[in-house]
């Protein structure tokens, strides 16, 4: 049924959202031969349950929050004398890696190795501004920004070295920290080429931006969830629950997340299984409660966010599409993966079960009175 | 608030008696520590008991074995005659709290801990925008909305296995020394929990070696560690066949239910439904876990080989 409803890539939808890649009909199949869903499901022990999901996320929002004309993020690079190329971005590493990949996409487009790159992050003093890390954006967004940066200052140095060695620009390359010809004539290392580039006229900055291109229909509530592209993905889980009781375990998760390319593939792993487990926490045991307005469970004792003994076996599948829109190919890869676990959860209760749980979290009173409700209505 | 760490046994309890009821003995401290913080104990004197080594000993003798209160539930898992002779404990020690935890919690100070409560456990902030509940000064319980009693949770899985298998403590109190059953510390008062006055001291645990037998021990929470319970049944039946069963997160104290292998399961069930003081102040909804109870101890049965 769910490949029957997929969409292709690229493809408008009724909603007038522009897909570009679309990796959910690949992360689904990767998911249902892992599990080895088609063998397996219907054929468990009593008790076992496996349910399936899919999702799929903006990789930031196409409109800002608050609007305004200025770009969603810049990013400066300077280029000194001593060969260091200094980034500032606003962007704020809360853990995912965004240094990393800022540090990674310049040393890429510059050819140089990424301990020549200092990046300077998330200091309202000297950095440029950025909307901030939320909306799955700051891959997507910020990186394409350091694309754009360090292509301009590619370009300042390929021109400087093309006039003092009198080559064309197309006959030279930057890579493997050195400036080559294709002839093999002009051999410079990164201080020689460094030297040429500011001969004269200093450090260089060049600047980079990212605005979204226009999209979405023209109705009413047309700009909510528009986004230059989406990322999609797909969960399987099985559970173990007792009929008894109705407490239940999660016996392993098998995810798969179309994250355009990876960038960083061992952050990416990081940020998927994270999310898969945030998600599992949401639909296990996670919530709040009030008293007269008040949070009942402020703490990490009461509110019970899963240990490393309730977290299952999770089996991680990177998949790649490519997206024409992302840095490299790259889109979000952080809120995006943590939908599918959720409903994956809930429909594998309701595989070993028969009850329906429409309230999160799903604890085990809930599951145990579904139980007994359903039980009461067959007799 | 002065902090003295004595060496002998003698010496704390002198400390304690000059302190007329505000001093407080350090067993670990993991529990004391956080109520200190929230502001629900303010004590003028505390006593480290952690340097007097007669309370780190586990013996055994022929009939009986001796546990120190200062024993900490890391080694208290780990040790081999308990886990020779009291498997019940070690599966008790390890469902508490966490790893880390364990390793400064002593049994002592798990079976003294205080009861909680949603409303209790709170900082002192929100305590303050919320209002005083009863146990703390307060002229309502904010749990049940009425001003009847305090309903705060007995939360030691440690005293519900111990109190399964028979335990008694040794109690150095006005410099004497009684030995009572386990079961016998907890009022059953939410507000003033303990029977005992604050300047005694629990100085060790006795337990009968080889008569329990059979035991069985569940605990209720929504994660399998860090948790404090929501339910925990512990049963124990011995050779003759009779059968004690205790319980704890159910009331403001443990329960104790006794009979032999010929007492239906419905009377223990009904038995502990009518005693236990369930409210809405856990994780888990009160009718699950009067639920619960019954499942645990139909299960029980079961596990100490009663059919039920």
């Amino acid at each position: 049924m769910r490949f029957k409803n997929f969409i292709p890539s690229f493809t408008t939808t009724v909603g007038q959202y522009r897909i570009t890649s679309n990796g959910v009909r690949e992360s689904l199949e990767k998911v249902m031969v892992q599990s080895k869903w088609k063998e397996r499901r219907g054929k468990l022990p009593v008790g076992h349950g496996l349910g399936v999901a899919c999702g799929f996320f903006i990789s930031g929002s196409a409109l800002p929050i608050i609007w305004n004309e200025y770009p969603q993020t810049s990013v400066h690079i300077k280029l000194d004398f001593d060969g260091r190329v200094l980034v500032t971005s606003g962007a704020s590493d809360i853990g995912q890696g965004s240094d990393t990949m800022i540090a990674m996409v310049a040393s890429e487009i510059l050819g140089i190795s990424m301990e020549k790159i200092t990046v300077v992050a998330a200091d309202t003093l000297l950095t440029p501004v950025d909307l901030g890390s939320y909306s799955s954006r700051v891959t997507f967004m910020v990186g394409n920004a350091v694309k754009m940066a360090a292509e301009n200052l590619k370009e300042k140095i390929l021109q400087a070295v093309s006039i003092r060695k009198n080559i064309e620009i197309s006959e030279i390359h930057l890579y493997q920290d050195s400036v080559t010809s294709n002839d093999g004539k002009v051999n410079l290392n990164w201080q020689e080429t460094v030297d040429i580039t500011t001969a004269g006229v200093g450090a260089i900055s060049v600047t980079g931006k990212y605005i979204s291109p226009k999209l979405g229909g023209n109705f009413k509530g047309s700009g909510a969830g528009l986004s230059p592209s989406y990322s999609f993905g797909a969960v399987i889980a099985e559970v173990k629950v007792d009929n008894v009781t109705g407490q239940y375990e999660v016996l392993h998760l098998w995810g798969a997340h179309d994250c355009g390319k990876a960038i960083n593939p061992l952050a990416v792993e990081g940020q998927l299984e994270g999310s898969w487990h945030m998600g599992m926490g949401q639909a296990i045991s996670e919530g709040l409660r009030y008293y007269k307005g008040l949070i009942l469970n402020p703490n990490y004792l009461d509110y019970p966010v899963p240990t490393s003994l309730d977290t299952p076996e999770m089996s991680t599948n990177i998949i790649e599409s490519n997206d024409p829109e992302g840095p490299f190919g790259a889109k979000e890869c952080g809120e995006g993966a943590l939908l599918p676990a959720i409903p994956a959860i809930a429909n594998a209760i309701y595989n070993a079960t028969g009850v329906r749980v429409n309230e999160l979290p799903i604890t085990a009173d809930k599951v145990y009175f579904g139980m007994r409700n359903k039980n009461n209505k067959k007799q | 608030m002065n902090y003295y760490k004595p060496k002998e046994l003698t010496e704390a309890v002198s400390l304690a008696e000059s302190a007329n009821g505000s001093g407080f003995f350090i067993a670990g401290g993991t529990d004391l520590w956080v109520n200190y913080l929230q502001k629900n104990t303010e004590p003028t004197l505390l006593i480290d008991l952690s340097e007097i080594e007669e309370l780190k000993e586990i013996n055994i003798s022929k009939n009986q074995i001796e546990i120190g209160s200062f024993v900490t539930l890391d080694e208290l898992i780990r040790n081999p005659l308990i886990a020779k002779h009291f498997p019940l404990l070690a599966t008790a020690g390890l469902s508490i709290a966490t790893p880390v935890i364990r390793k400064t919690a002593t049994i002592g100070g798990n079976l003294l801990c205080e009861n909680r409560c949603y409303y209790y456990n709170q900082s002192e902030f929100w305590k303050n925008a919320a209002g005083q509940c009863l146990k703390n000064c307060g002229e309502i319980c904010l749990a049940t909305g009425g001003a009847k009693g305090c309903y705060s949770k007995f939360v030691s899985d440690m005293a519900v296995a111990l109190i399964a298998v028979e335990g008694e403590v040794e109690i150095v109190e006005k410099k004497v020394i009684h030995k009572i059953p386990i079961e016998k510390i907890y009022s059953g008062d939410g507000i003033k929990s303990k029977n005992i006055s604050p300047d005694a001291i629990l100085k060790k645990i006795t337990l009968p070696v080889e008569k329990y037998t059979k035991t069985y021990y569940r605990k209720l929470r929504s994660r399998k560690s860090v948790e404090f319970t929501s339910l925990t049944v512990a049963m124990a039946c011995d050779t003759k066949n009779n059968i004690r069963i205790s319980i704890g997160g159910i009331a403001q104290k443990p329960l104790l239910l006794t009979g032999d292998s010929s007492t239906p399961v419905e009377e223990f069930i009904s038995s502990a439904n009518k005693q236990s003081k369930i409210i809405d102040n856990d994780l888990f909804p009160r009718v699950y876990r009067k639920e619960m109870m019954g499942v645990y101890i139909r299960e029980g049965m079961r596990g100490v080989g009663v059919v039920g």
